[in-house]
């Protein structure tokens, strides 16, 4: 992962990238058990062309001309199956702009906050995500301020009060 | 006739015990216990033993691009 982590770094040191940061699973294993995922998200800000289009293309370009391989959606950098995510609305572009700077091992690298991850899980609404966002709660991995405000300026409170309903047996 | 039950609660607590324990190791070493999960169940192998069990085949070893 160390490796992986290096390599995007140094798409983002040459201009292939803008900023970046991990999401996902393996964000969310910072602040709860390890939980089974198979690639790594990374949520990037992509630079946008002569044209005024943001392209993934120049990144799987430069990767594939130094070995690594696509797989699917994703791209195999140094072992790790790695899907590049242009963020794709206000949400994921405040979760980006707001993430942590962290190391892995002695690697910098910027991960998504607990409540940014928390509120993309409460957007996109799958089981796996209501299932991860329960363990950020049994995990008290979440400052509860910081997430409703989130959720108030992202347009999610009614998938807020439907998940406290639901799996926090909150009532009306 | 009332059925008796063993009492599990003494699991269910190792369990939830278990999986603190794991929440607070570091960043790395739960992301090496991730790596370890991705080798032993190759993307692609879950679903495979899913569709075996279905059209009761039998089990391919070989992972497949999902």
């Amino acid at each position: 992962m160390e490796n992986t982590l290096a390599v995007i770094n140094k798409l983002e040191q040459e201009g292939l990238i803008g900023p970046y940061a991990i999401g996902g699973a393996i964000a969310a294993t910072r602040f709860i058990e390890p939980i089974q995922t198979y690639d790594l998200d990374i949520f990037v800000m992509l630079p946008i062309s002569p044209s005024g289009l943001a392209s993934i293309s120049p990144i799987y370009s430069y990767l594939t001309q130094r070995g690594y391989t696509p797989q699917g959606e994703c791209i195999v950098i140094e072992g790790w199956p790695v899907q590049f995510l242009p963020v794709y609305n206000q949400l994921a572009e405040e979760a980006l702009a707001q993430a942590i700077e962290v190391k892995f091992g002695e690697t910098p690298t910027r991960v998504l906050s607990a409540e940014y991850l928390a509120a993309i899980m409460l957007e996109t609404g799958r089981p796996k995500d209501h299932a991860r966002l329960i363990q950020f709660f049994e995990s008290d991995a979440l400052d509860l301020e910081v997430l409703e405000d989130i959720v108030g300026r992202h347009g999610l409170k009614g998938n807020w009060k439907a998940f406290r309903k639901r799996f926090l047996n909150e009532v009306d | 006739m009332k059925s008796s039950y063993p009492d599990i609660s003494g699991i269910l607590f190792a369990k939830a015990q278990r999986r603190q324990t794991l929440a607070a190791l570091s960043w790395e070493e739960k992301v090496a216990i991730v790596e370890q999960m991705r080798k032993l169940l190759p993307r692609g192998m879950w679903k495979d033993r899913v569709a075996d069990k279905k059209s009761d085949r039998p089990r391919t070893r070989r992972p497949t691009t999902a």
